[in-house]
C-alpha cells in the first residue's frame, strides 16, 4: 500500500526563487491498483513520480510505502528505488549497456540476484515486452525507436519492484504500439499484482486500465476518484485543456438528442447502448 | 548537478551588463594573463579585490559566484594538493618519499587562489554576457582572421551552440543518472571504484544525445536555408560607449598596479 500526506514540494525551496511544484497531495492506493496521474504539462505529474521514487525528497508532508516512510525509513535512495520503480520519459534515449540482455540485467544485478535467476528474469520480462531471444544480443542503441523503448520498459519491470511507475510510457510511439505496450503492461501487471502509476496524456488507455485517477492542476489535487467519475467532470477536465476519451464525448453529444447513459467510455459498451436504443425505437440491425 | 549554474546569463542592468562584450572578452583575458603573471600575495590581492568590486557591480547574487566556485572546488583541491611536492627546497614535513617545502605550500596557495580567481573572473563575464553577445564579439575580435582565409561565421556559431547547449547537456546527465538510479546504479556508494563505474555509464546515453541533438539542429538549421559562407549583419551593432572607456581606464591602472608589485620582492 501506498499513502501521501500533505505531500508539498517546491523546488529550489531555500532560495527567493521558489517554486511551489505540489501542494497539499493526499491519496492512498491499495495494493495491486493502477492508479493514473493525468494533467496539462507542468502540471507536477513527473515530480510526484519523482518523490514517489525517493529521487526528490518532500518539502512538506510524508509518503508510505507499507507504513514505512519513504527516505526516512530506508537505508538510502537504492533501497527506496528496488521497492519503488520508474521509467522515465522517453526512456530509450537512456540506455547504455552493450547488449538487450545486459540492460534488462543491469536493475537484478544491482539488486545483487545471482546470474541464473537473472536470466529467469530477463527471458520472463521479455515475454511481456514481445522482445524476441535473438534480440538479446544485439546493442541496444542500434534497435528501432519502438524496440528501445520495450527494451527500456523491460529493464523496469525486471527489477520487480512493488510499485512501477511510468511517466508517458506509450509518448511517441504509433497506434498499434501504444496499445501493444500498454497490454504487455497490463499482462504484467496482473500477473505480479504491484501497485502501477501511470503518467499519460492518453485518455483511452488511462480509462481503460486505470482504478483510480489523479487529477492535477499547476500542483493541486483537483481530483482522486475511478475513471468513470473522474471523466464525469468533462467541463472542469475541459477547462484545463483535458481531454476525455472519445466514446465519453459521442455519448454526451447523443445524449442530447436522446437520453443515454454517458458514463460510457468504451466502444463496445457504447456500441451494445446504442443498438439498446436503436431496438426499443424499432430499429433493426 | 541540477543546479548547475556556470556560463548561465544571469540578466541584469548593471553597469558590467551594459558593457561591450568585446571589452569583457579582452579585459578576462588580461586578467588570466595577470592572475597567472602575479608572484606576491599583493598583486593577487589587487586582482582579489579588483574583481570583487566588478562582481559587487554586477548586482548578480553572491549565491550564484558561490555555486561556481563548488563546480570546481574540488578540482581545486586536487591541483594545489598535487604542487606541494613538486617544489625541492627546505622541506617542511615528509611523507616517505615524497615532501612539502616552503615554497611548495606557498605555491600551492597561491595556484588554489589562483584557480578561483580565474572561476571568478570567467563567472562576471558569463553571467552579465549573454550568449548572442559573447558570439557577436567573438565574430568582431577575430575578424582579422577573415583576411587569411578562415571562416570566422563558422568558429562564431561553433562557440554559440556549444555554450548554449552546456546547460541542455547537464540537465540530460541530470535525467539519465536519475534514470540510473532508479535502477539501482551505485551513485552514492562508498565503494570509490562502484561509483567511478556508476558514472561512466552516463556517458554512452550522453554521448548519443549530444551526437543526436548537433545532428537535429544541422539538419534544422539546413532545413531552414542556413549557409555558413553566407555575409551575416547583425540586429545590434557592437559600439564602444564613454562607459568601456571608463572600464579600459580602470584595467590600465589595475594591470599597471599588478606589474608594479610583481616587481617588489614580498612574500
Amino acid at each position: 500500500m501506498i499513502r501521501v500526506e500533505d505531500l508539498c514540494y517546491n523546488y529550489n525551496a531555500k532560495s527567493k526563487s521558489s517554486i511551489s511544484a505540489l501542494k497539499n497531495i493526499n491519496f492512498t492506493l491499495k495494493n495491486s491498483t493502477i492508479m493514473g496521474i493525468i494533467g496539462k504539462t507542468g502540471s507536477g505529474k513527473s515530480t510526484l513520480a519523482q518523490l514517489l521514487c525517493g529521487l526528490l525528497s518532500p518539502t512538506h508532508g510524508k509518503i508510505f510505502l507499507n507504513e514505512k516512510e519513504i527516505i526516512k525509513d530506508f537505508k538510502n535512495t537504492k533501497e527506496i528505488c528496488f521497492n519503488v520503480t520508474m521509467a522515465f520519459q522517453y526512456p530509450e534515449n537512456q540506455l547504455f549497456e552493450k547488449t538487450v540482455y545486459d540492460e534488462i540485467a543491469f536493475g537484478p544485478r544491482n539488486k545483487g540476484i545471482s546470474e541464473s535467476k537473472i536470466k529467469d528474469i530477463v527471458f520472463e520480462v521479455i515475454k511481456f515486452t514481445n522482445i524476441s531471444e535473438n534480440m538479446l544480443k544485439c546493442s541496444p542503441i542500434f534497435l528501432s525507436g519502438g524496440e528501445k523503448r520495450k527494451c527500456a520498459i523491460a529493464s523496469v519491470m525486471a527489477l520487480k519492484s512493488k510499485v512501477l511507475i511510468l511517466d508517458e510510457p506509450t509518448a511517441g510511439l504509433d497506434c498499434k504500439s501504444k496499445s501493444q505496450l500498454m497490454n504487455s503492461i497490463f499482462e504484467y501487471h496482473r500477473k505480479e499484482k504491484n501497485i502501477l502509476i501511470i503518467i499519460s496524456h492518453n485518455m483511452e488507455e488511462t480509462a481503460r486500465i486505470c482504478d483510480k485517477v489523479l487529477v492535477l492542476d499547476e500542483g493541486i489535487q483537483l481530483m482522486f476518484d475511478s475513471p468513470v467519475k473522474v471523466f464525469k467532470n468533462y467541463q472542469k477536465l475541459e477547462k484545463l485543456n483535458l481531454d476525455v476519451p472519445q466514446t465519453s464525448q459521442i455519448m454526451r453529444y447523443i445524449n442530447n438528442e436522446y437520453p443515454i447513459n454517458t458514463d460510457i467510455m468504451f466502444p463496445k459498451e457504447a456500441e451494445e447502448e446504442i443498438l439498446k436504443i436503436l431496438n426499443s425505437k424499432g430499429v433493426e440491425r | 548537478m541540477n543546479n548547475f549554474e556556470f556560463c548561465k546569463y544571469f540578466s541584469g542592468n548593471s553597469i558590467v551588463h551594459k558593457l561591450d562584450a568585446r571589452i569583457k572578452i579582452i579585459s578576462s583575458l588580461i586578467f588570466f594573463i595577470l592572475t597567472f603573471s602575479s608572484n606576491n600575495i599583493i598583486s593577487l590581492s589587487i586582482i582579489a579585490i579588483s574583481i570583487s568590486i566588478i562582481a559587487v557591480v554586477s548586482e548578480v547574487p553572491l549565491i550564484k559566484y558561490i555555486k561556481s566556485f563548488k563546480s570546481v572546488l574540488i578540482i581545486s583541491v586536487i591541483t594545489a594538493f598535487i604542487n606541494l611536492f613538486f617544489e625541492a627546497e627546505t622541506n617542511l614535513v615528509c611523507l616517505g618519499e615524497l615532501s612539502v617545502s616552503l615554497s611548495g605550500l606557498k605555491s600551492s596557495i597561491f595556484l588554489f587562489f589562483r584557480l578561483f580567481i580565474l572561476v571568478f573572473i570567467s563567472s562576471i563575464t558569463m553571467f552579465t554576457t549573454s550568449v548572442q553577445e559573447i558570439s557577436l564579439a567573438f565574430e568582431n575580435l577575430l575578424s582579422p582572421l577573415g583576411y587569411l582565409g578562415i571562416n570566422i561565421q563558422e568558429i562564431a556559431i561553433t562557440i554559440t551552440l556549444s555554450l548554449r547547449f552546456i546547460p541542455v547537456l547537464f540537465e540530460e546527465t541530470y535525467k539519465i543518472i536519475n534514470a540510473q538510479k532508479v535502477r539501482g546504479a551505485h551513485f552514492d556508494s562508498k565503494n570509490v571504484i562502484k561509483k567511478i563505474r556508476a558514472f561512466c555509464n552516463i556517458f554512452v546515453p550522453l554521448f548519443i544525445f549530444s551526437f543526436k541533438r548537433a545532428e537535429s539542429i544541422a539538419i534544422a538549421m539546413e532545413s531552414r536555408c542556413y549557409d555558413v559562407s553566407k555575409k551575416r549583419t547583425s540586429l545590434k551593432n557592437m559600439e564602444l560607449s564613454h562607459r568601456d572607456a571608463i572600464s579600459i581606464i580602470f584595467l590600465l591602472i589595475i594591470f599597471t598596479g599588478v606589474i608594479i608589485c610583481n616587481k617588489m620582492k614580498i612574500f
